[in-house]
């Protein structure tokens, strides 16, 4: 188990993250979302060891984690970065060992992953000839390859195209059916309802939201009704309840101020006209985001 | 510890077996072979050919004086004897004889001559004969004066100005003519190793981070055996290097055993040590440095500063050459920077007291563990800091590893 508490990292005058408590449980796949400089990946090194928390204590399974327990950890940085003239053998080999394997055990795990990728092809080829999703292959290889433990993914999908979007978030299944924990950060707000359990949401070093992703839905409410209809309801637009109004092909998408209201907007709509069909929406996370950091992001 | 010696033996197998350094290798090793070599060489290729004069004499003593200095000279001429020109022209237009001499005795001058060839090109002939004719002339003198050979030998006799050292240890006058050499090839081997292993120990710590390959190595490994580990990766790159310029060098050392034997075993063991002191001092400094830049373009912009004390040191000593007891440059040689090269020149050229040596020998390691420590320090924080290159960042990598106030 992941325990962060009451973790307080501060730059000088600069508070990159702020009293962030957080706890995750031992096979969990858990999401961080926020805004660019919102503190995640200054967690992510705190996590790591790199840096030391200004205040509070980072703990795996109880214990600091620090370069004796490097091995039980993997991670894959936002900043990717590969030795371009190494080939790609030669530098998982590397990355491999330094996390304390032996040759002997890593040549097979190689075989296994670059297959797994249908990249076998590319072994002996040096990684500056690679594209970037073949690169990004390599990375994610070798932040699993010592099957640690606790994997944090610093953006594991950016730059990356569909298809290889897809095999790697099988992979990343695989790797935590295995019983690997899992920490990683986003943008892409479908990613994390995809495959986390619990989330929390980065604002300027703190953990606005957090928890299961059904329970901040939850909490958050209904508060989407979508009106299948042809009919003109523009005066909806106009009440005090109604927070945005939305014109869409198949008729309109409202948000409103609280889920009691649905009915009473529903009612008048009825007035109107012929309503083919009603329902209220979940919010997307990516509603929730946007409304809670206040910032449009991609 | 295990991760420090995967870390040198990486960078170490990585270096050897780039083709960077397999050419430059290679093109140093012939440099030094032929460069080394130059002089056997020429000598070697003049050697082979024995040049054929003729010699046109009014007299056989004289001609008897000319073959006997030839001999002596151990020159690579052979006289062949005329008795008059035509029958030598003869010769020169057959190619039999590059050109003759034509010999005459004189009352005034006791011997004169000329030289007659197709061309006068072979200016090293000429030099040799005038040479020869110089002795044949005094011994032609001797004959028609009635001198007695043995006292104008006597009178002859160069002078010999005795030298005797007062100190006891001190070097002798010929120790340090032929250590002058050593002393001067060890001073630029140190300031070009430093300048080019320096740079590149700058240079792969920068590399690392514009890659970005640096946040991964940095989650596994300690910053500081990692930063050990590349130093002493490329130090045994250097010795591997220089085990072959050896190798290419020793043909030439072979043909000039007795010149080395002259030079004291204290000025290769001196060389040795501030070589070493040298390296780790310029080294640890450079790794901390190159850990401040994201860009590889940006490395020699942070560099340039020490490259300079670098060119600076390197001049130094070679001002110290002319008066290595100058006082500014003893107090120079106890600064870390200079210590390396200047205190090897005065310890080989000069007769130090053992404490001096020590001295400098302790204020370069304790400089080297300082430089060590801080730059452990700064590595640790800079190799997480991007951005622009700036020395700003050394307040700013310690800055980030401080648990700041509350």
């Amino acid at each position: 188990m992941l325990k962060i508490e009451h973790v307080t990292k501060k730059f000088g005058d600069f508070t990159a993250v702020n009293d962030l408590s957080l706890q995750v449980e031992k096979g969990e796949v858990f999401g961080i979302v926020g805004a660019n400089g919102a503190g995640k990946t200054t967690t992510f090194r705190m996590i790591l060891g790199l840096l030391d928390p200004t205040d509070g204590a980072i703990t795996w399974n109880g214990e600091k984690i620090n370069y004796e327990t490097s091995g039980l950890i993997g991670y894959l940085p936002e900043e990717r970065g590969l030795y371009p003239k190494l080939t790609v053998k030669e530098q998982l080999l590397y990355f491999a060992r330094l996390r304390g394997m032996k040759k002997q055990d890593i040549l097979p795990k190689i075989d296994y992953w670059l297959d797994r990728f249908h990249i076998t092809q590319y072994k002996h080829k040096k990684a500056g000839e690679l594209s970037k999703g073949n690169q990004q292959k390599i990375q994610f290889i070798y932040s699993v390859l010592h099957e640690p433990e606790l994997l944090i993914l610093d953006e594991p999908f950016s730059g990356l195209d569909p298809i290889n979007v897809e095999l790697l978030k099988s992979a990343v299944a695989e790797v935590n059916a295995k019983g690997t924990t899992i920490l990683f950060s986003s943008h892409r707000m479908e990613h994390v309802e995809e495959m986390c359990q619990q989330i929390a949401m980065f604002k300027q070093g703190k953990a606005i939201e957090k928890g299961r992703i059904r329970e901040i839905k939850q909490k958050y409410g209904k508060k989407v009704i979508v009106l299948y209809t042809e009919e003109d309801l523009a005066f909806l637009e106009n009440r005090n309840d109604v927070l945005s109004y939305e014109k869409t092909p198949y008729g309109v998408r409202i948000k409103l101020k609280n889920e009691q209201d649905s009915q009473e907007i529903v009612k008048e709509a009825m007035k109107k006209g012929f309503i083919r069909k009603f329902e209220l929406e979940e919010p997307t996370l990516n509603e929730i985001f946007i409304q809670k950091v206040g910032e449009v992001h991609d | 510890m295990t991760k420090f010696w995967i870390v040198l033996w990486h960078t170490y197998k990585k270096h050897l077996t780039s083709k960077a350094f397999l050419i430059s290798t290679i093109i140093t090793m012939l440099l030094i072979f032929v460069m080394s070599n130059v002089g056997t060489f020429f000598s070697k290729s003049e050697q082979e050919d024995v040049k054929k004069i003729g010699v046109v004499a009014d007299s056989s003593r004289i001609e008897g004086y000319v073959k006997n200095e030839i001999k002596q000279e151990k020159k690579k001429i052979t006289i062949v004897s005329y008795s008059n020109e035509e029958e030598a022209k003869e010769h020169i237009k057959n190619h039999d004889i590059q050109a003759y001499l034509v010999l005459k005795q004189n009352k005034k001058d006791f011997l004169t001559g000329t030289y007659k060839a197709n061309e006068m090109s072979q200016q090293s002939l000429l030099f040799e004969l005038e040479h020869i004719l110089q002795m044949v002339k005094q011994k032609e003198a001797i004959y028609q004066l009635h001198v007695d050979p043995e006292k104008f030998n006597q009178i002859n006799r160069p002078f010999v100005l005795e030298k005797e050292t007062l100190v006891k240890t001190s070097h002798s006058d010929k120790q340090i003519k032929h250590s002058l050499v050593i002393v001067m090839g060890t001073l630029f081997l140190i300031y070009a190793t430093v300048v080019f292993y320096g740079n590149m120990i700058a240079t792969e710590v920068a590399s690392e981070k514009s890659s970005r390959v640096m946040e991964v190595l940095v989650s596994s490994v300690p910053a500081t055996q990692q930063m050990f580990g590349k130093i002493f990766g490329l130090a045994l790159l250097g010795i591997t290097q220089y085990a072959f310029f050896f190798l290419s060098g020793s043909y030439s050392a072979l043909n000039h055993l007795d010149t080395l034997k002259e030079v004291p075993t204290s000025t290769f063991v001196y060389g040795i040590v501030f070589f070493t002191l040298g390296y780790f001092l310029y080294a640890m400094i450079l790794a901390m440095f190159g850990s401040l830049v994201s860009r590889i373009e940006d490395v020699y912009q942070i560099i340039s500063p020490i490259n300079i004390v670098l060119i600076i040191g390197f001049a130094l000593s070679i001002a110290a050459f002319v008066d290595p007891t100058s006082k500014a440059i003893m107090i120079l040689s106890y600064v870390p920077f200079f210590a390396p090269m200047l205190m090897f020149l005065r310890v080989s050229l000069l007769t130090l007291p053992f404490w001096q040596i020590a001295l400098c020998i302790v204020i370069l390691l304790i400089s080297i563990a300082l430089f060590a420590y801080l730059g452990a320090k700064v590595y640790r924080g800079g190799v997480l800091i991007y951005g622009k290159a700036s020395f700003a960042n050394i307040a700013k990598a310690l800055k980030l590893l401080k648990k700041d106030a509350k």
